[in-house]
């Protein structure tokens, strides 16, 4: 087995894992029951994001990938800040 | 060799990542999903980033895996962190198996801001000695019982830990070198400043039983090994507390019944050898 065979086989199994979670998450996201369940979920799924574009950058060797996994994960980053002072500040549900 | 290396990092971090998710649907609150969600997913997203730097082994490449592992080090606690705290003040159930909110009541719900005791009394010096608070006795009340007890436990050298609903207790304790909390026992949070979870025993002498079983209500749950003594004043209340399984219960009259009659005994006794 060439090296390169490795890592395609080992990022299929990755990304198959990956994509197993980020249903998972989504599951979480839809059942709530409360909106910071939700953010929580969402939260996840950006970062989850990120580790399929990074894989993908390995599986496509392509490593403009990472950039993205970058961005997303600061996107993520805002999101969820913005989201805990909004909730902080309604107060509501 | 790199190769292998890469493809073990990310199936380790798709593996930790799957878990996170696993946690997220499986646990039953809020606080205990997002525990499992940011520690899972940090340590999963940087395993699999790091694996893109090792593929590539480029500098550059190295250096952008690098920066997006500390990014991610360094925002997930603060995201979390911030919507912990949100979750908090919109009142997000706990579960309902949650035994301790130590938080419950210390916020400011109109400022959110932490309202920490203001009373120096009710938290413990932090000059105490940890070895001091480890495997310690809690004696909750030092009063007429309590006092005699903590007495004779210092001289034996047995360290204690007084709680007392009594500040000039309190107080005079302190100055005595006896580390002493201010409050009343059957809340949380005062048996916790008395460090009840590295406690081997708790010993109640306050009289009101209700009161006492919460306490060993308290303690069993935070130090399930925890021995615990109790006073009581009826026999109804002993059978009570033991059948709880509050510890062992003492009566107050059967203790002087004892006592006495152990010192009559001995009378006789006594009058019987010397004559």
């Amino acid at each position: 087995m060439s090296s390169s065979d490795i890592s395609s086989t080992a990022s299929v199994i990755a990304l198959a894992m990956l994509s197993v979670a980020l249903v998972l998450a989504f599951i979480r996201l839809a059942r709530g029951p409360s909106l910071p369940d939700r953010v929580v979920a969402l939260d996840l799924i950006s970062i989850l994001a990120a580790g399929i574009t990074a894989v993908y950058a390995i599986a496509a060797e392509q490593p403009v990938f990472l950039d993205v996994a970058l961005v997303l994960a600061l996107i993520s980053f805002l999101g969820t800040v913005a989201f805990a002072r909004y909730l902080e500040r309604q107060g509501s549900r | 060799m790199n190769e292998i290396v890469s493809s073990a990092l990310m199936i380790i971090g798709a593996a930790f990542a799957l878990l996170a998710s696993a946690g997220v649907v499986r646990m039953p609150d809020l606080f205990t999903r997002m525990q499992a969600a940011t520690k899972a997913s940090t340590l999963g997203i940087s395993c699999v980033v790091f694996a893109v730097a090792v593929h590539f082994g480029e500098l550059g490449i190295t250096t952008r895996a690098l920066a997006t592992i500390i990014f991610i080090f360094l925002t997930a606690p603060v995201a979390a962190h911030m919507i912990a705290r949100a979750a908090y003040f919109v009142g997000v159930p706990l579960w309902e198996q949650t035994i301790i909110d130590e938080l419950h009541g210390h916020y400011d719900r109109r400022t959110h801001k932490l309202a920490r005791p203001d009373d120096p009394f009710a938290v413990l010096p932090m000059t105490v000695d940890l070895r001091r608070l480890t495997g310690q006795t809690v004696l909750v009340g030092y009063g007429r019982v309590g006092r005699r007890i903590g007495e004779a436990l210092i001289a034996n050298d047995v360290s204690i830990v007084v709680v007392e609903d009594n500040r000039e207790i309190v107080e005079k304790l302190r100055e005595s070198d006896v580390p002493a909390v201010f409050g009343n026992a059957s809340e949380p949070g005062v048996l916790i400043q008395a460090h009840i979870h590295r406690a081997s025993m708790l010993v109640i002498a306050t009289p009101d039983t209700a009161e006492a079983r919460r306490m060993a209500g308290i303690a069993r749950a935070v130090n399930p090994r925890i021995e615990i003594v109790v006073r009581t004043h009826t026999e109804e209340d002993a059978a009570a507390l033991e059948r709880a399984n509050a510890g062992k219960a003492f009566l107050g009259e059967h203790e002087l019944a004892h006592t006495m009659t152990r010192y009559v005994l001995d009378r006789y006794g006594g009058a019987v050898t010397h004559s």
